[in-house]
């Protein structure tokens, strides 16, 4: 199936093969006594913080973004029969659902928020070290994402927010280290210009 | 050059992100530092960003979801999974035979000891027994709260409800038991315009089970799965939905009889599970419960809301009597507990009581309330609850026609057990001086946990010392002394708590527990005033990278009204686990399920001496019963990962048989998942469950288990019966059988 596309059902997913992945990822959690259930747990424990801040500076929103974390692990439980890596792997999964659900909300939510150029403030720091200095206001950051490419800001949550090193923010989007390094890099030169 | 800056920025970033400095950074790229210099301060900038903390109940609201969903994961799973940790209960399952364990459970002859009957391990105290009262103020609630929250916040994975001991408890006045009636287990006759309509196949007749299949004879209700449609991208990991999800849902009401002139007459705009009385249609949705007047079909009105807040998860609901009984778990946040508000009703705020809340005598971890509440059907009114406190761990509900029961899984603290292993059964094992450090260590004011971690460096600072055949030798030693060890004591490591409420008082009438852990509502029974219990204990245990290879058993214990246990069969199914039981009268049936092949055969009319009868081998499991006339038995599971069906013939409890065995080509039936699944029509002889893409209905006329009909080109989920037309119902379409002719009537595409 690799490369191909397939079109399933996430709770009609084919419950059997649900079942052997299920069985197939217990083996592989024996080695380290974990079950699916446990694992889904621990990532849970683990990753709740980092999605929620991954989720938060996409949409702008903390308590949406706390429910839609919420969703992430939920989903992650209900998409184990379609999921296909390893244990270790699981993480990125995690972030790869969190980034598909916040297309969603999108989505939903219809067309895509734009901002007004006008509408952001734009401080004078002349000085970058000035920068580096003081606690940025999240809202100043978050609108100044808003002026990036949609993938330039995936990165900028990967990378920054969601912690994933840049070969693992590749993994999650689907592109090579080196575009990621590349977006990351173009990225934050726009953001520098911007805050 | 472009490219090498952006290497060096990651780089830098990662570098800085571990704690480096950005001098030191820009001192191992000098000829970039100035490039680099204002981009790694604007990363730092971004890293630093004032972010909004996380709010706490949030997130402990979006931990009870998951749970629940975990819990609810396990039980359509199918099997038992255990905690995981250090000390994990692995599920072992294999590829292999099955044992169906006949047993015979002839009720509350006498009070004997528990270890009488079967036990390998005379004197071991295994009973749970049990002690709870209602808290008598709000600051006595607070306290309780917060002072028994510290160890579920970390990880309430671990610990558990666990009930207290030798309390007294008042005796309350038992309402009989309901009859059972071994005779069509889901069909009620009469109405206007049919003689007979099936209901949802459930556990105890007269007590409905939500399900997304109704009918009062005339119409269907039926609410259609959420699809989902995702495109997969398959990569190296996992798919990537790049499409977004399209739903496609709704609740269908469907003019069902004549069949001729079936027709959509409306739909609800909602998903979930249905719940039907009189005219009050009654939808349970991920967020709340609402009734609906159906009265006119082509016109649902919405009546009643119950909308949970979002603490609060349904753990499970019956129909009983024209009342819905609802037990429900809220999280309590520890700092500030009180109000406890775990639902609206039309729009005005539910208020949990102190004093209606119970808690056990003996302190165990608390993180929720569970709810027990009976809300009126046709006004959707909250007329009673009852609440205990307890940890927000699996739970299962059996309810019969007087109780509530309500069962939950709770594992004792290892790290005595582990001490205790040292102490006992490591003399002459190891050096003494490990065993004075394990001692030495047992003194100290510190955590369990770190208990565990230091008896780990014990270990592994002296089996470092030793030569690699020493080691090999000890851990071997080790392994078996563990193996014997956990063997007489892993009934005290796992229980499961059980409470007792009474249907006409809605209080909680008595406390009791069992060793072990259920595996769902089928593994509890209420049968002439005794509750049956069947448990599983044991699986994997380990400590320090020492493994018991699987060590289990299957209990069932009898208990009195009281809750009290008073006759049990022990180890039966030995390193095997329980994969169905079921109840009937005076009987018990329960399937396990191994990696090796024995099947046996155990006669318990004298519940002191409980006896092997037989052996039989017969490969697959069952993961539901269904008992039909005749004194016959079917079992629906797989063999060799194909749906397989077995009748069995118990009316000889000395030498079951298995009359007939049919395995299908397909690989899942969802009556694997959920026994409403499953249709029986006794009339005709005849038994409909779903396929992988279509439905089957299978004749057992003659003793003999063959196809009647293939309902194909449908994913059918359920299917009910009118009169004698069945109706098999799939997410895309109806399609209507005569019974008599087996010829297809009509379909009704949605």
């Amino acid at each position: 199936m690799d490369g191909s596309v397939y079109c399933g059902t996430i709770q009609r997913a084919d419950s059997r093969a649900k079942e052997t992945r299920r069985d197939h990822l217990n083996e592989k959690c024996d080695s380290e006594t974990k079950t699916v259930e446990s694992v889904i747990a621990d990532l849970f424990e683990e990753y709740y913080d980092r999605v929620v801040r991954y989720i938060y500076v996409r949409i702008s929103d903390q308590p949406e973004a706390e429910d839609l974390a919420g969703e992430v692990f939920l989903k992650a439980l209900k998409s184990m029969g379609s999921y296909r890596g390893s244990v270790a792997q699981m993480r990125f999964w995690i972030f790869k659902i969190a980034r598909n659900i916040v297309i969603d909300h999108y989505r939903k939510k219809g067309i895509r928020k734009t901002v007004n150029l006008d509408d952001v403030e734009i401080p004078d720091h002349s000085n970058v070290e000035e920068l580096a200095e003081r606690r940025l206001q999240v809202g100043e950051l978050t609108k100044a994402l808003k002026q990036l490419t949609g993938a330039q800001q995936e990165v900028i949550g990967l990378r920054f927010f969601a912690g994933l090193s840049s070969a693992e923010t590749a993994q999650v989007l689907g592109k090579s280290s080196g575009a990621v390094r590349e977006m990351q890099c173009d990225a934050i030169r726009k953001l520098r210009t911007l805050m | 050059m472009r490219d090498d800056i952006e290497k060096i920025l990651d780089e830098c970033i990662d570098r800085m992100s571990a704690g480096e400095s950005l001098e030191a950074c820009l001192a191992s790229y000098p000829e970039h530092a100035e490039e680099i210099r204002p981009l790694l301060l604007a990363a730092g900038g971004i890293r630093n960003a004032d972010m909004p903390p996380v709010n706490q109940q949030a997130r402990a609201a979006a931990k009870l979801k998951l749970n629940a969903a975990l819990v609810q994961s396990r039980e359509e799973a199918g099997f038992m999974q255990r905690l995981p940790g250090l000390f994990a209960f692995q599920k072992v399952r294999a590829m292999a035979a099955v044992s169906v364990l006949l047993v015979a459970v002839i009720v509350g002859v006498s009070v004997y000891s528990v270890t009488g009957g079967g036990g390998t391990t005379p004197g071991q105290n295994v009973a749970v027994s049990a002690g709870v009262s209602n808290f008598l103020s709000q600051e006595e609630f607070a306290n309780y709260i917060l002072a028994n929250s510290q160890n579920t916040g970390g990880n309430y994975w671990n610990g558990g409800v666990g009930l207290g001991l030798e309390g007294e408890w008042e005796d309350s006045s038992m309402v009989p038991a309901p009859v059972w009636e071994e005779k069509d287990y889901s069909s009620q006759t009469s109405g206007d315009g049919y003689n007979r309509v099936s209901g949802t196949n459930v556990q105890v007749i007269g007590i409905d089970e939500p399900d997304i299949v109704k009918t009062d004879g005339m119409n269907i209700f039926f609410s259609r799965e959420e699809f989902y449609y995702y495109y997969y991208e398959y990569e190296s990991i996992a798919g990537t939905d790049i499409m977004p999800p399209e739903m496609n849902s709704g609740i269908q009401i469907v003019a069902a009889n004549p069949p001729i002139n079936m027709s959509v007459l409306s739909e609800i705009d909602r998903n979930g599970d249905l719940l039907l009385y009189e005219d009050t249609l009654a939808v349970f949705t991920w967020d709340g419960i609402y009734g609906y007047d159906v009265s006119d079909p082509q016109n649902p009105v919405s009546k009643w809301e119950i909308t949970l807040d979002d603490y609060t998860s349904v753990v499970a609901a019956r129909l009983y009597q024209g009342k819905i009984y609802l037990v429900t778990q809220t999280w309590v946040y520890a700092y500030d507990p009180l109000p406890i508000r775990p639902m609206e009703v039309n729009g005005q705020s539910v208020e949990l009581k102190y004093t209606d809340i119970y808690y056990p005598v003996m302190p165990v971890d608390t993180d929720s309330t569970l709810n027990a509440m009976v809300f009126d059907m046709g006004s959707g009114n909250l007329e009673d609850t009852v609440s205990f406190v307890g940890a927000s761990y699996s739970s299962t509900v059996y309810m019969s026609g007087s109780a509530i029961y309500i069962g939950y899984s709770y594992w004792e603290d290892e790290t005595p057990f582990v001490i205790d292993f040292c102490r006992e059964r490591l003399q002459g094992i190891v050096p003494d001086s490990v065993i004075a450090r394990i001692n030495l260590l047992d003194t100290y004011d510190i955590s369990d946990a770190a208990k565990m971690t230091e008896i780990g460096v014990i270990f592994e600072e002296y089996l470092s010392s030793l030569s690699g055949d020493e080691m090999a030798q000890v851990q071997d030693n080790i392994g078996n002394a563990m193996d014997d060890y956990f063997a007489e004591h892993m009934r005290e490591l796992e229980g499961t708590g059980i409470l007792k409420i009474s249907l006409d008082s809605l209080d909680v009438t008595a406390a009791g527990g069992v060793p072990g852990t259920l595996l769902n509502q089928f593994s509890m029974d209420e049968y002439d005033g005794y509750l049956r219990v069947a448990t599983t204990v044991g699986g994997m245990f380990g400590f320090s990278g020492f493994w018991v290879s699987g060590g289990s058993a299957n209990d069932i214990y009898v208990l009195d009204g009281d809750l009290n246990i008073v006759g049990s069969v022990m180890d039966l199914g030995l390193t095997e686990q329980i994969y169905s039981a079921r109840f009937i009268g005076d009987k018990g049936y329960i399937v396990t399920y191994r990696q090796v092949d024995p099947f046996y055969v155990l006669d318990l009319s004298d519940p002191t001496n409980p006896q092997l009868k037989g052996e039989l081998k017969i490969p697959g499991y069952s993961s539901y019963m269904h008992p039909i006339s005749g004194d016959r038995m079917l079992g629906i599971g797989e063999e060799d990962w194909q749906v397989k069906i077995s009748l069995f013939d118990v009316q000889n409890p000395e030498q079951p048989a298995e009359l007939g065995k049919y395995i299908l080509d397909d690989y899942w039936s969802d009556v694997l998942s959920t026994h409403h699944a499953f249709l029986l029509d006794e009339a005709h002889e005849i038994f409909f469950l779903p396929g992988d893409d279509s439905g089957y209905i299978f004749s057992y006329a003659g003793n003999t288990l063959e196809i009647v009909m293939e309902v194909s080109d449908i994913q059918a989920t359920r299917a009910i019966y009118i009169d004698d037309n069945l109706y098999v119902i799939g997410d895309d379409k109806i399609v209507v059988v005569d019974e008599l002719t087996w010829q297809v009537v009509n379909e009704l595409e949605f």
